[in-house]
């Protein structure tokens, strides 16, 4: 007897729903706003450099949320991401002028989301239930047990997981990136059981390779082996309820023929991202703020649409896939687009060569594709 | 055999045609080997969680840009 096809079946609703949020969201821009750049840690391979103390003002708040959102539209979905520096040193004052901002639009039938990407060192109880109320996201940073994070993490070890847990417990959830330095290569397993045995999602993601830190990059090869030592606990884990990434990310991308699912594998992240520093000015990602020559404008002194139509953006747009040779015959371009523009530029000193890990891309795209591919023939349904 | 054919997506950055299945089985979803992959494939099947999951700090989709879904810009 022929098995329902729970799969296929399921796949129809799922991809049209997607591909018309995506449609929807086609030409939205999601800002990268950093309130102030300055942060109470001093982490060893923070990619922020300078690190001054200004806030920003509301009043170049309030153009950059107006701006975005009514460039949006209403039938996008228009994300604000609250980064740093530490995003909550601006004070919870700042976020409640946020929401306020954002309500005169949602009253309006805009649709706004927002996240914040914070060290969770000060976090407490108000910030706790604003970001329930108001329905944040929360990101934070940690680097697997307490003595991996804490040897490059300012001793911040018991602070952040004690606030992790706590946040948990309240019912706000927090996810968790996780970097990978050539330190803590050996320590994948123990990095695994840590976020599993404390049910917590995380992302595992390799350090930006900056000259600055040169002593922590990661050779692309130890990359992939971590990558694939991670995928291979994690595949076959019964006792595994969290999302590990990019294992499942990557998974996701290969079901879905490679819509992209991380900004690293966008064709170029400047379609969907800009960057506002505390003075209005603006980048592609934060990533770039040290790098006077990859500023775009200053929202203070130009409209939004010059800003978009300014000729450094353009130039930035120019970097696709198909402007990278090392891309051209490459069987995974469809999934990994070219990577990361500023791990291009911070290895090749130019925007147009490949993510500097993407022979780790290569290979891991290449063994998760054969793992998945050999679950599902093998779980083929008998006619 | 169920068949997909998906309307064309056009995007700024290229045209993805989805006029192919995205898995061109069917299968039983028990006998998938991996938890995980298993997982993964019972979220698709159900539009609460895709719903959930893209409309509220999803790891779905272009957007999704910090730790709290994807984490590709932590440091």
């Amino acid at each position: 007897m022929k098995k329902e096809p729970l799969i296929i079946h399921s796949y129809i609703m799922l991809n049209s729903k997607i591909i018309n949020q995506i449609k929807n969201n086609i030409g939205a821009i999601t800002p990268i706003i950093e309130p102030v750049t300055l942060c109470n840690l001093s982490c060893s391979y923070c990619f922020v450099g300078e690190k001054k103390s200004s806030n920003m003002e509301f009043s170049i708040l309030e153009k950059i949320i107006s701006s975005v959102i009514i460039h949006n539209g209403k039938d996008s979905i228009t994300k604000f991401i609250w980064h740093g520096g530490e995003p909550l040193l601006a004070g919870l004052d700042f976020y409640m002028k946020v929401v306020d901002f954002q309500n005169n639009f949602k009253k309006d039938g805009y649709r706004i989301l927002n996240a914040i990407q914070t060290n969770l060192t000060l976090l407490n109880d108000e910030f706790i239930d604003f970001f329930i109320k108001n329905e944040f996201g929360v990101g934070t940073s940690l680097d697997g047990t307490k003595e991996l994070h804490d040897k490059n993490r300012c001793n911040s070890f018991d602070k952040v997981f004690k606030n992790i847990l706590y946040a948990k417990s309240k019912g706000l959830h927090v996810g968790v990136i996780c970097i990978l330095t050539k330190e803590t290569l050996p320590h994948i397993e123990e990095i695994y059981s840590f976020f599993r045995d404390n049910n917590i999602d995380f992302t595992l993601s390799p350090v930006i390779p900056n000259s600055r830190y040169a002593e922590f990059i990661l050779t692309t090869d130890e990359y992939y082996i971590a990558l694939k030592q991670l995928f291979d606990l994690w595949y076959l884990d019964e006792n595994c309820k969290i999302r590990v990434n990019p294992c499942g990310s990557i998974i996701q991308s290969i079901l879905l023929k490679g819509i992209n699912l991380s900004c690293i594998h966008s064709e170029n992240c400047l379609n969907h991202f800009l960057t506002f520093l505390p003075n209005g000015d603006v980048f592609p990602c934060n990533r770039f703020t040290d790098y006077e020559q990859f500023k775009i404008g200053n929202i203070s002194s130009m409209t939004f649409t010059e800003i978009l139509k300014s000729e450094k953006r353009s130039e930035l747009l120019s970097r696709t896939i198909e402007t990278i040779n090392a891309c051209s015959k490459c069987e995974f371009r469809q999934y990994c687009k070219g990577g990361c523009m500023n791990h291009a530029y911070e290895f090749y000193q130019t925007i147009y060569e490949r993510d500097y890990y993407c022979q780790s891309f290569f290979k891991i795209f290449q063994y998760i594709n054969k793992k998945v591919n050999v679950s599902i023939n093998k779980a083929k349904c008998q006619i | 055999m169920s068949n997909l054919n998906l309307t064309i997506m056009e995007t700024n950055e290229l045209i993805v045609e989805l006029k192919e299945p995205n898995l061109n089985v069917d299968i039983d979803i028990e006998r998938i080997d991996s938890p995980a992959l298993q997982r993964i494939l019972r979220e698709f099947s159900d539009p609460e969680i895709v719903t959930k999951m893209y409309d509220k700090h999803s790891d779905w989709g272009q957007q999704g840009q910090c730790g709290c879904v994807m984490g590709c810009l932590g440091g």
